[in-house]
């Protein structure tokens, strides 16, 4: 059986790894992106079953890059957890575009690694067909 | 001094009595009785006549001499013949010398410095027209005696006597010294001018200190004249007119404000109104209008005050921007410390033999979570103090999140071995009306606080329904707060213990009671300390509405 493919999109090499190193102990086949930009490219390309998705990142920043990536018919149905430090302002404008489509949000520094990929986990259980 | 009287009977009354006599001749014997009746009749008739007239001169005379004013009778020739008392007086000779003399010969006259000319002199005038004329003080008008005497101001009325011809006979002029009344006059002017020069005075300092003001400084009436505006307020308002006019600033507004609408309703209000951030243009002002008020029914207008907020705004702007790079810069590699050890003590345990190495590890590990929950902490209190925070209330059931947060916190009451306990008598769910996660919030850190700072015993959580909300108490039997410090509780960075200044062991940013505060007040409800006892324990009690 192929090992289920997740996406990182991160401008932090060491949390970027840091997921990565989780996620492949548990298994997973770990695709990363370093901007918003490479990452709509691989997602739309690799079509992961998960994007782990921050927002602030120089070149396209995580709200961007999934506003773009729903325009796709693929990627309308993607399952995506939105890592972020963000202001609840900037909170309120995910909640929005989240609103009736799979995205889920974590605060990144109050979420252990452990608890992520609990979180993905669930989420790919989910959408499984 | 020779009476009017005299100089009127010696005109009238003598030739009419003359003229009554000769009317009556002399008749023959028989009729010598008739005659002698008829004359003795007239002779007293004349003598009653007489009698009567002299009571009317007496009375004249008695006028003339008493009046408050000088008074003067001429003849046609301008030559004195009546001179009262007081006429003497004022023009410092006695009748003796006046009568007979001319009045233009007698006295000078004056216009101020100038001396009047013959032909320009009232009595003149008067003579020659006839008509009554009357100087009062403004003429200024001065008298002046020839053989010494002062020069006086006076005020003066001159009419002329009428024969029975209807011929200008004489003169009579009525006078009076009017130095006094100058002199208050002019006191009264001295005063004015004063006055006026004080007033000018005040006004240039007021005029000064609201030109010097830092804000921009207007007074409007009612009828939307400016009274006054400052440099300021037209370099603020960027005007380049020296009179603008309050249409032209309201049109500086236009969309914005109706800058009109505002000062009426601070005029109806009576109430002095403050604009916050009205932008103008790249500017962002701070508007204060106020009423200007006489008496409580009386208002004449309002102050205008603008203030250039732009770069407190920028700075503010600035703040926030910090915070925000702060929340993402310090939390990301914390995130990174965090979850890394976390990695380590996972997946690496059977490398780490060694005791030391695995106990620095997860002290790196708690530090980095002790750190993250200081940033936290600071970023929810900025968050929270400028209403930055929103509030998702629901319906929810408090006895079950009461339990929830039990269950997080049963470790580190295990650990200190104290009883966490449920004091309830519902039996059923107790709905309130509040945002589930900030609730969850307090209650951990007011029950985490208990545990905290208790050492036997354990913590209790009663919850008590009101009509209209819910109370929720705390109730520890821990160590107790100083009386000293309880005043000290829910304000920013403090904590109740008992040196003040001292580190507490506990740890802790103190600032878990004042996000409390922010989150339950932000909720509609209340929070304070309910008891505490040294040695004893504390209640901690908070209220949160209920749902319908």
């Amino acid at each position: 059986m192929a090992m289920t493919k997740i996406l990182i999109v991160d401008d932090d090499e060491i949390l970027r790894n840091m997921y990565k190193t989780k996620f492949v102990n548990r298994g997973y086949d770990v695709v990363t992106a370093e901007n918003g930009e490479t990452g709509l490219n691989l997602a739309l390309s690799q079509k992961p079953a998960l994007i782990l998705l921050d927002i602030r990142m120089p070149i396209m920043d995580g709200v961007t890059m999934m506003e773009k990536l729903r325009t796709d018919p693929w990627g309308r149905g993607v399952p995506i957890i939105i890592l972020s430090v963000v202001e609840p302002v900037r909170e309120n404008i995910l909640d929005n575009i989240a609103k009736g489509k799979p995205a889920y949000y974590l605060e990144k520094a109050n979420t252990t690694p452990e608890q992520v990929v609990e979180k993905a986990e669930e989420i790919i259980n989910l959408y499984k067909d | 001094m020779v009476s009017f009287w005299s100089y009127w009977e010696n005109l009238n009354f003598k030739k009419a009595a003359g003229k009554k006599i000769q009317e009556n001749p002399v008749k023959p014997n028989n009729e010598l009785e008739e005659a002698k009746k008829a004359l003795a009749s007239v002779l007293q008739d004349s003598k009653r006549l007489e009698e009567k007239l002299r009571e009317e001169r007496d009375r004249a005379n008695a006028i003339i001499t008493f009046m408050a004013e000088g008074l003067l009778v001429m003849d046609r020739d301008y030559k004195i013949v009546i001179i009262n008392p007081v006429a003497e007086k004022l023009l410092g000779v006695s009748a003796s010398l006046a009568i007979g003399q001319k009045w233009s010969d007698f006295v000078t006259t004056y216009i101020g410095e100038k001396e009047i000319p013959f032909e320009e002199r009232t009595a003149i005038k008067t003579f020659q027209s006839g008509k009554t004329l009357i100087t009062t003080i403004e003429d200024n008008h001065y008298y002046k005696a020839r053989y010494g005497g002062r020069k006086f101001p006076v005020a003066s009325f001159t009419s002329s006597l009428i024969d029975k011809e209807g011929r200008v006979s004489g003169v009579v002029k009525v006078f009076r010294d009017v130095t006094h009344e100058k002199q208050e006059k002019e006191i009264i002017k001295k005063t004015v001018e004063e006055r006026t020069l004080q007033v000018r005075q005040e006004q240039a300092k007021l005029t000064a200190s609201i030109q010097s003001l830092p804000v921009g400084f207007m007074i409007i009436d009612r009828d939307e004249n400016i009274l006054a505006i400052n440099a300021v307020a037209k370099k603020i308002l960027d005007l380049k007119n020296e009179d603008p006019t309050s249409r032209q600033i309201c049109e500086k507004f236009t969309p914005v404000l109706d800058l009109r609408k505002m000062q009426e309703k601070s005029l109806a209000d009576k109430k002095a109104l403050e604009l916050k951030d009205i932008a103008l243009g790249k500017k962002v002002l701070r508007i204060l209008l106020s009423p200007i008020s006489l008496s409580a029914e009386e208002i004449i207008g309002s102050v205008i005050l603008f203030e250039d907020v732009t770069e407190a705004k920028i700075l503010e702007r600035s703040k926030d921007e910090f915070f925000s790079i702060a929340s993402h810069e310090l939390r990301t590699p914390l995130t990174a410390i965090r979850g890394n050890t976390a990695l380590i003590q996972q997946y690496f345990s059977d490398i780490l033999k060694d005791s030391t190495l695995k106990e620095m590890i997860l002290d790196i590990h708690d530090s980095s979570i002790r750190l993250i929950q200081i940033v936290n902490d600071f970023l929810n209190v900025s968050r929270l103090e400028q209403g930055r925070i929103e509030f998702v209330n629901e319906e929810f059931d408090i006895r079950e999140l009461v339990l929830e947060v039990f269950k997080e916190l049963e470790f580190t009451a295990h650990e200190k071995n104290l009883f966490l306990k449920f004091d309830s008598e519902q039996r059923n769910a107790v709905k309130v009306y509040a945002d589930r996660d900030r609730t969850k919030e307090v209650l951990i850190n007011l029950i985490g606080n208990s545990l905290k700072f208790t050492d036997q015993g354990g913590v209790t959580v009663s919850i008590l329904p009101n009509p209209n909300f819910l109370k929720i108490a705390i109730i520890d039997s821990g160590r107790g707060i100083p009386v000293k410090n309880q005043s000290l509780l829910f304000h920013k960075f403090q904590q109740a213990s008992e040196q003040i200044l001292t580190r507490d062991f506990t740890r802790g940013t103190g600032l878990g009671l004042y996000i409390s505060k922010l989150l339950i007040e932000g909720m509609e409800g209340k929070i304070w300390l309910e008891n505490t006892e040294e040695g004893k324990g504390s209640t901690f009690s908070f209220t949160l509405p209920l749902a319908n």
